[in-house]
């Protein structure tokens, strides 16, 4: 593992893969420091640039960009008091305070200093968890691979929102679309309706770029909301004291530990981690008066925890090859395009790619402090570029990010057709992620029961008898049990309240 | 909250009656004696899509007929569609006018929708953006943009 990771380090510290992986951290911090753009936007903005690379550059300039824009959401949430990624949301509880008492520079430092406890934390684990998760995978049969991805998107429909049965609608009609095109049994046409464009199917990139992007372009025009005004602020002090330091490192080395774990479940994310990173801190520590007024532990807590969900995130995926929230389920997509398998032979097979992930998100993390502390200086300047302009540039962006895909204008209308779908999936509240998850995992779950029945002779029973299989599917089924116990308790609540008003 | 739940009601009918067409044209398709063949996995998408779309409908049905009290706002109704149809006619002009010339008047089109009301600098932004985007997708990152064409 040793030797392999020197390889990973020698590999990262070429030149050309190391601006690739600065830049990577650098578009990451700017787009996660905008409100409205996330790190998902940032991937899928990037995605012109991507087809042209090495895959190896390609993987850690994407991881640069998803670590990168954890931490660019604080800068927001320190400065404007809104949070720029759903991930920060928490930092807003004690970033903002801190910044009116005129500490806005130390704000930024400690998050910065934070995030890069959570994302080593995160790395090591990643490190030292991924490899023997892919050796366990390696035994999984095709009945356990489909398992797994009805287990993934079930997960990730209970995860994204209140209402899980939009979240598992959202999935099917995935499913659906992944469908459609030439079926991977026999090679048949689906549902092309004599379409020559269809034979391929929807590419997921144009999908991406539509639900994800264009929807939220088009969720900003409808709500016209004005921009966030930004206070003069001392960004300058960014150090705290070597007595500061030692009072929220405990904070951060925790936030950071669980961060790893709710990264590590498949479609968590961020937004999880750091709230209950700070409910977990604020118990623990001895002035959980001072959470709310700026306290450094807070800042600490949210953002090593926020941080610590990238390795956890990349576990899941790197090894089962399911995302382990929003930004691992479009940085997937992009995978699949520029022809990266994950999964468990990833690391058997390349090796070399896997370290190379290791290794530069171990640099990452130092990248992230350096060129977030650096960029902390200008942060004020960029973020009053009003929405109203920058929009308009991101649309243009995600037009070209589908034209490149064939250089033809067939993507970007695909593109925009989804765009318009997902606007409407915004609007009444149905989460685009198990959507795109569906498109990503409907042909394994295809392929791999289609195999698993044709060895057992369409015998179902084959979904049952193997134990990682049965597991799979009872945790799916136990996920949704306990989502329709929660949404009765709650219509039982709200029925109460309802009664004692009347 | 009516008005999602009455959008909810929409959503369900229309999901079964999806569910029910791809059954539909599923038939269509060749069928296997062994494994699931063409056939079988949009069919079983199918009744999932059914199943699920059945239960968001008694579910919304459950806590009442919700009444349509859809009242839309006008403006933020004109804002995106007019967001939709200029990008529409941008593509369609896109391989005739090309990327450089067209985009700056796309980007000040969608920065007056947005409601930016500094004109001079909405050109200002939209020609610099547009000059800057294409040099740096076409000259930096060896990426083919629409150029003018007579034919």
């Amino acid at each position: 593992m040793f030797n392999e990771l020197i390889s990973g380090l020698q590999f990262v510290f070429q030149p050309y893969a190391f601006l690739m992986m600065s830049f990577g951290v650098m578009v990451g911090i700017i787009i996660g420091a905008i409100p409205g753009l996330s790190g998902s936007i940032g991937i899928i903005l990037l995605m012109p640039l991507v087809y042209r690379m090495d895959s190896n550059v390609a993987m850690v300039m994407l991881c640069g960009l998803f670590c990168g824009s954890m931490f660019g959401g604080s800068v927001a949430a320190i400065l404007l008091n809104t949070p720029g990624t759903p991930s920060a949301a928490a930092t807003v509880l004690d970033g903002h305070p801190l910044a009116r008492q005129g500490e806005a520079g130390k704000a930024i430092g400690v998050a910065a200093i934070s995030s890069f406890i959570g994302g080593v934390v995160s790395t090591i684990c990643l490190i030292l968890i991924a490899p023997e998760l892919a050796k366990v995978a390696l035994k999984f049969h095709a009945a356990d691979y489909f398992s797994l991805a009805v287990f993934g998107l079930t997960i990730m429909a209970s995860a994204s929102g209140k209402n899980m049965l939009k979240g598992l609608m959202s999935g099917a009609v995935g499913m659906l679309i992944a469908t459609i095109g030439t079926d991977p049994i026999v090679g048949n046409s689906r549902f092309t309706f004599g379409s020559g464009y269809l034979l391929n199917g929807f590419n997921i990139l144009p999908v991406l770029i539509g639900v994800f992007a264009i929807s939220e372009v088009l969720m900003t025009v409808r709500t016209q909301a004005a921009d966030a005004t930004i206070q003069e602020q001392n960004v300058r002090n960014f150090f705290p004291s070597f007595k500061e330091f030692k009072g929220f490192f405990w904070a951060a080395i925790v936030g950071g530990l669980i961060g790893v774990f709710i990264g590590i479940v498949p479609g968590t994310g961020g937004a999880i981690a750091c709230f209950l990173a700070y409910n977990v801190i604020q118990r623990l520590s001895k002035h959980p008066e001072r959470f709310g007024q700026g306290s450094l532990e807070g800042i600490a807590a949210v953002e090593s925890s926020n941080n610590g969900t990238t390795g956890g995130a990349l576990i899941p995926m790197l090894t089962l090859g399911i995302p382990g929230d929003v930004v691992t389920s479009v940085m997937l997509g992009a995978l699949t395009l520029i022809g990266v398998k994950v999964g468990p032979l990833l690391f058997t097979n390349n090796p070399d790619t896997v370290y190379t992930i290791f290794a530069g998100m171990l640099i990452i993390q130092f990248l992230m402090l350096g060129l977030g502390l650096f960029y902390a200086r200008v942060a004020p300047y960029v973020l009053k570029i009003s929405q109203k302009i920058l929009m308009p540039v991101v649309m243009v962006l995600c037009i070209i990010g589908a034209f490149t895909l064939s250089n033809n204008l067939y993507h970007v209308y695909v593109a925009m057709g989804f765009g318009v779908f997902g606007f409407f999936m915004k609007k009444y509240g149905y989460p685009a992620a198990p959507l795109v998850l569906g498109v990503i995992l409907g042909p394994m779950a295809e392929q791999n029961l289609n195999r698993a029945l044709t060895i057992s002779r369409n015998d179902w029973s084959v979904l049952v008898t193997r134990p990682i299989s049965l597991s799979f599917l009872i945790l799916s089924v136990a996920l949704i049990g306990i989502a329709i116990y929660n949404a009765a308790k709650e219509a039982k609540k709200n029925q109460e309240t309802t009664d004692v008003v009347a | 909250m009516k008005k999602n739940r009455f959008a909810d009601l929409i959503i369900g009918v229309l999901m079964v009656l999806l569910g029910i067409v791809v059954l539909v044209l599923s038939q269509g398709l060749a069928q296997a004696k062994v494994g699931l063949g063409p056939a079988g996995y949009p069919r079983a998408v199918a009744i999932i899509m059914l199943v699920l779309g059945l239960v968001m409908v008694i579910s919304t049905l459950a806590k009442g007929l919700p009444r349509m009290t859809w009242q839309p706002d006008r403006q933020a109704f004109l804002r995106v569609a007019g967001t939709v149809l200029i990008s529409f006619v941008y593509l369609w002009l896109l391989n005739r006018i090309g990327f450089l010339f067209l985009t700056p008047f796309y980007l000040f089109a969608l920065m007056w929708i947005f409601g930016y009301k500094n004109l001079k600098v909405a050109a200002l932004a939209s020609i610099g953006s547009a000059v800057v985007i294409y040099l740096l997708f076409t000259k930096a990152f060896m990426v083919f943009l629409p150029e003018f064409s007579m034919f």
